[in-house]
């Protein structure tokens, strides 16, 4: 009996176990390797570091083109992920208070989380931002010219970057866990001392979620740098590569393309960008998150 | 309680090594894969049963694919050496997949290329290997919705016809729909691809020059490609394209709303593409073929062509004579085969084999001929004849579509049709950046 119980949750494991083997560890280790040889039909040659030297390279195409895609990746997620976390914080806040109908806005909020960043929606979408989209429809029944979202580099950047905040639903369910941990005592003694809502807000409700904004900063952090569908299907990297980010590049060069051994070095400087920001939000938590205990 | 453990762990290591594992190597199976939409997957998988009912020896198992993501499962596949015993390919990816290193020399399989042209298949040589069986070959050419140009009142000759011959009449009638509705255009919305060989077929009709000469390098000026860029600015002026493609943001060309509710009066597409474009019309519509205008009536300039698409079969094929033998049956019966012929039809393209044309006509209750696609196929093989005997030979380069180098001149024609480029600029960014690319990609 003793024995069967040790088995249970090996077992419950072992799926889970092959499929990260398989599916990550192995094209994890397997692109790095990639990454140090060049590939002309069936010959594989051992080539160092030249693939990396050959993305930095400016003077190439490619060179030129991987820094704008890193480029074009830092605005997304410097833009991205503070929208997500001040848009779902605000919206948790409010769905914290005691207000009535609130089930009914916490599932309506949660429903783009829901449905996701599938390629329905985001055909949808594409439909909607379009120089003959719905918005242009609306504001031409305003009597206001249309404007082309996705014929501008500023206006396709926006159209992916709404895309990603318009799901904000888990980080905001996270946020609304957390608001509600958050003992009223502390509000309590806020108020006695004369602070407003605002006020307390501020200075009781954010420093004691501190450690949910660096979990939900460095999740939404990791996955913003990782940004793929919108990109490709809303805007297809355009408008003249303003919105070409480095999963986007990577797919061209390495699928489109057929350079597995670029695309990996690829893959792999953006494994390392987002390890350094990662560390770096560690690092700094130290200065501005506050742990109860 | 252990025991159905140990099962489910036994079946899930199964299952895992059931997905990892290669497809079955029988010699009477012949996988055969491609891409196309419903109507191409529907004949083909027709044809196969026939093939199956013709030759119960045999069986076959068909991979359809859509275009998208077709390119990238092949490039994989042929990585890992699971690849269909035969499959389709674009002419170029016999370049850029190494395909000396992957398909098999169809000499090799003994099938009888004589009633293909002699030049048919020079494109798809490599070191004296053919790589790959040409299906048809293909050709830039405009279509244009005749309906626009007649609601808008467009003729030419007193009345005696309707479509454009030259730029000028093509300009002209562009004005005429442009003022009558100025939503409408005589063309419409073009990508910065077909802006690109629109305007190198413009260049080519004037100067007579292939976009990248035999050394590898572009072919025309700074200057030449500036006047190049300066036509386009006409076309835009006169109404046959819209002033900015910012204003039209759908990139799918078949399903523009603009395309589809008759707006925009024509297109610049491969004749073999041009069935995308005929069935998202409305039974309104009246779509004909109209060649390619010229700069003066009567000439016959500026058609680049090439192999549209064709049948590779894997180099594993090589090590079995049985297999060779099944392949070089089915490949036969897709190509030669009268009820195959006729069931495939031209969705394809039009075959330059004469025993498959052929067929083609004398198809029953077909009429294969008056279609879009033949229709355009004669032309093209027209128009380039006549070029050979002009000394002018406009063949789309091997590289010249590459997924990677196309960048180098669709992007700052991108920035062009945007209006965030002047001809000027263009023209430099793309000769800057031209043969260094090009030379980078041929040497891998």
């Amino acid at each position: 009996m003793v024995g069967e119980k040790k088995w249970v949750p090996y077992a419950f494991l072992v799926p889970w176990i092959i499929g990260f083997l398989l599916f990550k560890l192995y094209p994890f280790i397997s692109s790095f390797v990639m990454s140090l040889y060049e590939k002309r039909g069936r010959v594989s040659t051992y080539v160092g570091l030249k693939n990396f030297q050959m993305i930095f390279d400016t003077s190439t195409y490619l060179g030129s083109e991987f820094m704008n895609s890193l480029k074009v990746t830092f605005v997304y997620v410097f833009i991205t992920v503070p929208l997500i976390l001040i848009v779902s914080l605000l919206i948790a806040y409010v769905l914290a208070l005691k207000i009535k109908g609130v089930g009914f806005f916490r599932t309506s909020f949660y429903m783009p989380t829901v449905l996701g960043a599938n390629v329905a929606i985001i055909v949808l979408w594409r439909y909607i931002f379009e120089y003959n989209g719905l918005i242009n429809q609306g504001l031409k029944l305003l009597g206001i010219s249309p404007i082309s979202f996705l014929g501008t580099a500023s206006g396709a950047m926006a159209s992916i970057v709404l895309l990603r905040v318009w799901q904000f639903g888990s980080t905001m369910l996270i946020f609304l866990n957390a608001l509600k941990n958050v003992p009223e005592s502390l509000y309590e003694a806020a108020t006695i001392d004369g602070a407003g809502k605002w006020r307390q807000f501020l200075s009781v409700t954010v420093p004691m979620i501190t450690p949910i904004i660096l979990f939900n900063g460095v999740m939404r952090l990791v996955e913003t740098f990782q940004v793929f569908n919108g990109p490709m299907l809303i805007t297809n990297g355009g408008p003249e590569r303003s919105t070409n980010v480095l999963n986007k590049l990577i797919y061209d060069i390495a699928f489109q393309g057929g350079d597995l051994n670029v695309g990996s070095a690829m893959s792999w400087v953006l494994f390392v960008v987002i390890m350094i920001f990662t560390i770096l939000i560690f690092r700094s938590s130290k200065y501005w998150v506050h742990y109860q205990d | 309680m252990k025991k159905i453990l140990t099962l489910a762990i036994s079946l899930t290591f199964l299952l895992v090594l059931v997905a990892c594992g290669t497809q079955g190597d029988d010699d009477n199976t012949i996988s055969f894969a491609w891409w196309g939409t419903s109507d191409r997957n529907i004949a083909t998988y027709q044809a196969i049963d026939l093939f199956e009912e013709k030759y119960p020896e045999y069986k076959v198992v068909g991979e359809q694919s859509p275009w998208n993501g077709y390119q990238q499962a092949l490039n994989n596949k042929l990585n890992r050496g699971t690849e269909a015993d035969v499959f389709q390919v674009n002419y170029n990816w016999i370049y850029s997949m190494y395909g000396e290193d992957y398909f098999m020399d169809i000499n090799d399989l003994g099938l009888d290329l004589s009633k293909y042209p002699a030049d048919e298949h020079k494109p798809l040589t490599v070191n004296g290997k053919i790589l790959g069986l040409s299906v048809s070959e293909t050709g830039y050419i405009f279509y244009l919705n005749q309906k626009v140009y007649e609601d808008a009142g467009v003729s030419f000759d007193d009345g005696a016809r309707i479509i454009p011959e030259t730029w000028e009449e093509l300009m002209t009638a562009g004005q005429i729909i442009n003022q009558n509705d100025p939503t409408k255009y005589a063309i419409g919305r073009l990508d910065s691809q077909q802006i690109a060989i629109l305007m190198f077929s413009y260049l080519a009709q004037i100067y007579g020059k292939n976009v990248i000469n035999d050394n590898n390098q572009f072919n025309f000026t700074q200057q030449e490609l500036v006047e190049g860029f300066n036509f386009i600015t006409d076309l835009r002026s006169t109404g046959v394209l819209i002033p900015s493609n910012a204003i039209d943001t759908h990139i799918d060309g078949p399903t523009n709303p603009n395309w589809t509710s008759q707006k925009y009066g024509g297109v610049l597409q491969w004749n073999t593409a041009i069935s995308e474009y005929q069935n998202t019309l409305p039974s309104t519509a009246n779509l004909v073929m109209a060649g390619m205008f010229q700069q003066e009536a009567g000439q016959t300039l500026g058609m680049y062509k090439k192999v549209s698409m064709a049948y590779a079969v894997s180099k594993r094929v090589e090590q079995s004579d049985a297999k060779k033998e099944a392949v070089k049956t089915f490949i036969e019966f897709m190509t030669t085969d009268p009820e195959a012929v006729a069931i495939l039809g031209v969705d394809r393209g039009v075959s330059s084999n004469s025993d498959t044309q052929a067929i083609l006509k004398a198809a029953e209750g077909k009429n294969f001929e008056s279609s879009l696609e033949w229709q355009g196929h004669e032309v093209v093989q027209m128009m380039y004849n006549y070029q050979i005997t002009q000394n002018i030979h406009l063949y789309i380069h091997p590289y010249y579509e590459h997924n990677t180098f196309r960048a180098i001149y669709e992007a700052p024609i991108e920035s062009f049709l945007l209006n965030n480029k002047n001809a000027n600029e263009a023209a430099i960014a793309i000769i800057n950046l031209f043969n260094t690319e090009l030379s980078r990609i041929m040497e891998g």
